[in-house]
């Protein structure tokens, strides 16, 4: 049965609203863009919407109390909120350098969660 | 008091005076100090956890860290360049002497043949727009929230409500929401979000937050701590209807409402402002009423990008440098750049030099109203279109740049750029 799924296109200011038409997860058509870019992003987000996921994480002996952290690429949407469960219960210790894998392959997405900034240790 | 000499002072560590600094740094040998009164370098970008940080300026996309850290870097590696940081200052005078103190040098007098103001801005209050009723905890600007929850790991409250669409407002919805609380809902009085979209579908839609427009927030309750707030919607004036008024249980109300300079150091320099832009009216080198003092990024015009505040801190740092070495070569009179149809301001507000090797001029606006299909049209005195610009969409919270090629750099008292249909 075909189904009609609405997505709003964030490539520029205007949000068009392009409508993509399915049956299950086979794209029928395409609607309602107005340039290129949306009939790209609505492809994208229709088959797999992914995010770079941000946090922070507790980190002890530092500068600061907490260290912002990143997916060093996109994740799958539907992970976020099993990976910041996860993020929950990781603790660190500075000193941490900017890049630094905090936690490999966080829940099986094949991405690693990594330090956004350099926490020096304060003694 | 100690006296110390330096060619160009930086007020500010955030990213305009990094990027000032840097620039001015690069260009010459003069001897910088840059002041920043935070015990860190970064300014803002340190609380800026999300990523969307630097597409156009390093074609790669960025958290606020990652950012900062890539200036900061720099900035340090330069011989010619002092950093200062716990240091406050407290007042610049016309003549360029820069008063400020710390801890380790006290109050102390620094004397300097250029300054570049870059200070910033800071978030509108709740007093700015005056909502009525109790002066309760739990009422705090988004970005206030965001420095607890990103900085010191504390979390403001569970129920939020935030009032305001501006990116900061967006952003911390989602950040609250991931962080296990319950964001009820953003209100934006006006008809339109004034974040940018992506943040409006990756911050509320993604996480099935609403958003409400045409509402605003009419009282705060509690006793101590916010216990509800009254909501209501506006009319065409945006007076609330008081039919639609409800009542709305939270611990938490989040406003992001709009941002303003910080400006108090320009008015006690003696420095020019606009009252649209609330920043210092400046040339297109950056450069204010008073001779040698420059100004550039927030502290400037409210920027969307981080990105065009470090392009435009480049100019100033670049123009601050120009200064000392009397490198400028002025037109015989100066030409105005002139807010028309649909335009609420220009920066540069006029032009004042040659252009040398430069084939355009960038020329910074935002406009008053959404329009679809337009075009940005230059204009001289007579009103005959020197150029235009095709855009699909301007609206007011997505900030415009044109290109004034260097061909009209020329004889014009003044120039005019408007939204025509």
């Amino acid at each position: 049965m075909e189904e009609k799924t609405k997505i709003i296109c964030t490539s520029c200011p205007r949000g068009c609203i392009i409508t993509v038409t399915h049956v299950g997860k086979e794209i029928k058509e395409i609607n309602g863009y107005t340039c290129k870019r949306g009939v790209i992003y609505a492809k994208d987000e229709f088959i797999l919407p992914k995010r770079v996921l941000t946090s922070t994480v507790r980190i002890s002996c530092g500068e600061l109390p907490m260290l912002p952290v990143r997916t060093e690429s996109a994740i799958p949407k539907n992970k976020i909120i099993e990976c910041v469960k996860k993020i929950c219960e990781i603790d660190v210790k500075a000193p941490v350098k900017l890049g630094q894998v905090i936690c490999k392959n966080i829940c099986n997405t094949n991405v690693d969660l990594i330090a956004s900034r350099d926490i020096h240790k304060v003694v | 008091m100690k006296k110390l000499d330096y060619d160009i002072v930086v007020v500010g560590g955030g990213p305009a005076g990094l990027a000032a600094a840097l620039e001015a740094s690069v260009n010459s040998n003069l001897k910088i100090l840059l002041m920043e009164r935070s015990e860190r370098l970064g300014g803002i970008l340190e609380q800026c956890i999300h990523n969307g940080f630097g597409l156009s300026y390093f074609k790669e996309e960025l958290t606020g860290p990652e950012y900062a850290s890539r200036f900061i870097k720099e900035v340090e590696k330069k011989d010619n360049i002092d950093i200062k940081t716990g240091t406050m200052v407290i007042d610049i005078n016309p003549d360029k002497v820069v008063i400020a103190e710390n801890v380790e040098d006290g109050l102390f007098q620094v004397y300097a043949k250029a300054v570049v103001l870059a200070m910033g801005c800071r978030e509108r209050t709740r007093e700015a727009i005056t909502i009525p009723g109790n002066r309760v905890s739990g009422v705090m600007t988004a970005g206030t929230a965001q420095r607890y929850v990103n900085i010191n790991g504390y979390l403001p409250g569970k129920d939020i409500i935030i009032l305001g669409s501006g990116d900061i407002g967006l952003i911390m919805a989602r950040r609250m929401t991931l962080e296990g609380c319950n964001v009820k809902g953003v209100l934006e009085i006006m008809p339109y979000s004034s974040g940018l979209v992506r943040n409006k579908v990756q911050c509320l839609d993604d996480f099935d937050i609403p958003l409400y427009l045409n509402y605003t927030v009419t009282a705060i309750h509690g006793k101590d701590r916010v216990e509800a707030v009254s909501i209501a919607k506006v009319d065409d004036r945006l007076n609330p209807i008081s039919e639609t008024e409800i009542t709305v249980s939270c611990d938490t109300l989040l406003l992001s409402i709009g941002l303003i300079p910080e400006n108090e150091l320009s008015k006690s320099a003696g420095v020019k402002l606009d009252g649209v832009t609330k920043g210092a009216i400046v040339d297109e080198k950056r450069e204010t009423n008073i001779k040698g003092i420059f100004a550039c990024g927030n502290v400037l015009q409210v920027h969307d990008l981080v990105d065009n505040v470090s392009a435009e801190a480049k100019i100033a740092g670049r123009s601050a440098v120009e200064y000392i070495e009397e490198k400028f070569d002025k037109l015989d009179k100066p030409i105005e750049l002139k807010p028309g149809n649909n335009i609420a301001y220009l920066v540069p507000h006029r032009i004042e030099y040659k252009i040398n090797d430069e084939k355009y001029i960038e020329i910074y606006m935002r406009v008053h109203k959404p329009m679809e299909h337009i075009r940005l049209c230059v204009l001289d005195e007579k009103g005959n279109i020197l150029d235009s610009y095709r855009r699909d969409i301007v609206v007011p919270g997505s900030m415009e740049t044109i290109r004034l090629k260097s061909e009209f750099i020329r004889n014009y008292d003044f120039i005019k750029v408007e939204v025509q249909e």
